[in-house]
């Protein structure tokens, strides 16, 4: 038993502080070792902290979420022996799971199953979490997310979202593809961020957009509102202005430009082909993303050769013949692939 | 009020000792009935007593959540977070020694659990603090822990002390008053690099003193 005389309040208040001498440290450190020198510690711990205050947090709001909170959540029911900590606000989710599962359950059995369990739980996991849409070459459909949000998600694309739980948080999807997105801005509205499998991500400030995703690229186009894009290779994030187009390469470098005639850039949901001055090797391109055919171009120089205007196409056959015709070129059409001549 | 009622000095030789050491009940440092209206409150309608515990308790354990982890929001997000599971897991009914001393030692523990996060290391489920212990009825778990606490405080208001003023009221402004980046850049009218290179000094230090 601690026969030691408990510290004064002045010497609590200047070990609180960080002033304490020596000796008063140690006095302290002794008396935690009893029950009333715990209690003295804890109370002139709590007077010091009313009596030296760092902000001043409004504690009627506070106490109304914690009303709320009381009124929403029911005490458990179950009697048990605390098995878990009181509170552990910010703990990450333990590293392995099955390690207190094991202490628990004993019994090597149990834990191979429950491991079989999590395992598959696992491996099933994107079920669980995401709902994919995926079309077709030449298909394109418009999707209405569970916050109201409408997606025009193009041909040869495919969109995952949250199956359970979309817009508790942040409104997240990804995309590989293209789609146009017209963002719902609900009173309550969490952040919608659109995710791309190079990393870019583009954030919805208010919105009607169009991203495109293929081979790697980004390009974002904003009609109206405002979108900032997060690029993984490009510190600060990019502020986007209606008739802005970003193209993020492969190698992660961005390019900005201005569109003055956007409208027809993205038209291609009414099955509408939009060039300006586009090379034919990107004109290839586009017809791949879309109707899932293979062009060849042998000769380089057509490669280059540059295209423009607006062509209805809801085959790829309808845009090649208005092509071969207006640049009077020669195809070779075999079961898979297009072979393009001068 | 409370502290009128309380010896100064209880080292006074002339308070007379009982046989086992410790003082009579009317010189201890706590009045015996200090929460004994909290507890009667908790017994009849355990919503009133969470309210009653929250009133009291909420301000000073936000004060002393800041000192650890220097951001007004997340203080008050971790004490909101304790008094919620008070209530929600019932531990109303196992705290028997002393709410004050739960409390602040709750606060403490899941503010060192938020530092180390904040120091990328994650806490496995060995190394986290059994805060069951707390509620046991003896005040006599580790002392040394408690003294640990106020060590690691003393190292987070150096480790403030020690920055540049420059470094220090970038990151007080980021971390304390929650502000962001941007803001933070109009306000004193530097570069939103220099803002972001400031806190990334700052955390440095803080890392330093959490991972030894």
């Amino acid at each position: 038993m601690n026969e030691q005389p408990l510290p004064t309040k002045a010497a609590f208040f200047a070990y609180f502080a960080h002033h304490a001498t020596p000796l008063e440290r140690q006095l302290i450190e002794n008396c935690l070792h009893t029950v009333q020198g715990t209690k003295a510690y804890f109370f002139y711990l709590d007077e010091w902290e009313r009596q030296h205050p760092q902000f001043h947090p409004d504690l009627d709001s506070a106490h109304d979420r914690y009303e709320q909170y009381r009124l929403a959540t029911p005490p458990l029911t179950s009697r048990q022996p605390i098995v878990s900590e009181p509170a552990q606000p910010v703990q990450e989710p333990p590293p392995y799971p099955w390690h207190r599962l094991g202490r628990l359950s004993g019994g090597w059995s149990a834990v191979a199953a429950s491991v079989l369990l999590l395992l598959s739980l696992w491996l099933s996991a994107d079920w669980w979490y995401y709902k994919t849409l995926t079309n077709d070459y030449q298909q394109i459909r418009t999707v209405t997310l569970p916050d109201g949000s409408a997606v025009v998600l193009g041909a040869h694309s495919s969109l995952r979202y949250a199956r359970y739980g979309f817009g508790v948080g942040t409104r997240r999807v990804l995309l590989t593809g293209e789609a146009q997105f017209k963002v719902t801005h609900p009173p309550d509205s969490k952040l919608f961020s659109v995710q791309t499998p190079n990393g870019t991500q583009v954030e919805v400030l208010g919105t009607v957009f169009v991203v495109n995703s293929r081979r790697n690229k980004t390009r974002v186009m904003l009609q109206t509102g405002r979108v900032r894009m997060n690029i993984p290779k490009v510190a600060q994030p990019v502020l986007l202005v209606p008739g802005d187009v970003v193209t993020v390469s492969a190698q992660g470098h961005l390019q900005k430009q201005r569109q003055t005639s956007l409208p027809a850039q993205v038209t291609w949901q009414n099955h509408q082909f939009f060039f300006q001055d586009t090379p034919l090797a990107e004109v290839a391109n586009q017809l791949h993303d879309t109707f899932g055919i293979t062009i060849i171009i042998p000769q380089t120089e057509l490669m280059n050769r540059t295209v423009t205007g607006t062509f209805q196409a809801d085959k790829a056959d309808d845009l090649l013949e208005a092509l071969t015709r207006m640049m009077q070129l020669r195809v070779e059409k075999s079961k898979t692939t297009y072979k393009l001549y001068q | 009020m409370m502290s009128a009622l309380l010896p100064d000095s209880p080292g006074d030789a002339s308070i007379p000792r009982t046989p086992s050491g410790f003082y009579p009940a009317e010189s201890m440092p706590t009045p015996p009935d200090d929460e004994l209206l909290i507890r009667r409150a908790f017994e009849a309608d355990p919503s009133k007593g969470c309210d009653l515990l929250f009133r009291r308790y909420y301000k000073p354990l936000c004060n002393h959540a800041v000192r650890f982890v220097y951001d007004q929001a997340m203080a008050q997000d971790i004490v909101a977070d304790i008094f919620q599971s008070i209530w929600h897991k019932r531990i109303y009914e196992r705290i028997t020694f002393s709410y004050r001393a739960y409390l602040y030692r709750a606060v403490r523990q899941n503010c060192l659990l938020y530092l180390q996060r904040e120091a990328r290391r994650t806490v496995s489920v060995d190394q986290l603090p059994d805060l069951s212990i707390l509620t046991s009825t003896s005040g006599e778990h580790s002392p040394t822990e408690d003294i640990q606490f106020d060590e690691l405080r003393r190292q987070v208001e150096a480790v403030i002390n020690a920055l540049s003023p420059a470094v220090r009221r970038v990151f007080l402004l980021s971390r304390f008053e929650g502000r962001k980046h941007q803001e933070i850049a109009d306000e004193l009218n530097i570069s939103l690099k220099t803002v972001e290179a400031h806190i990334t000094k700052a955390l440095i230090q803080f890392r330093k003193v959490l991972l030894p």
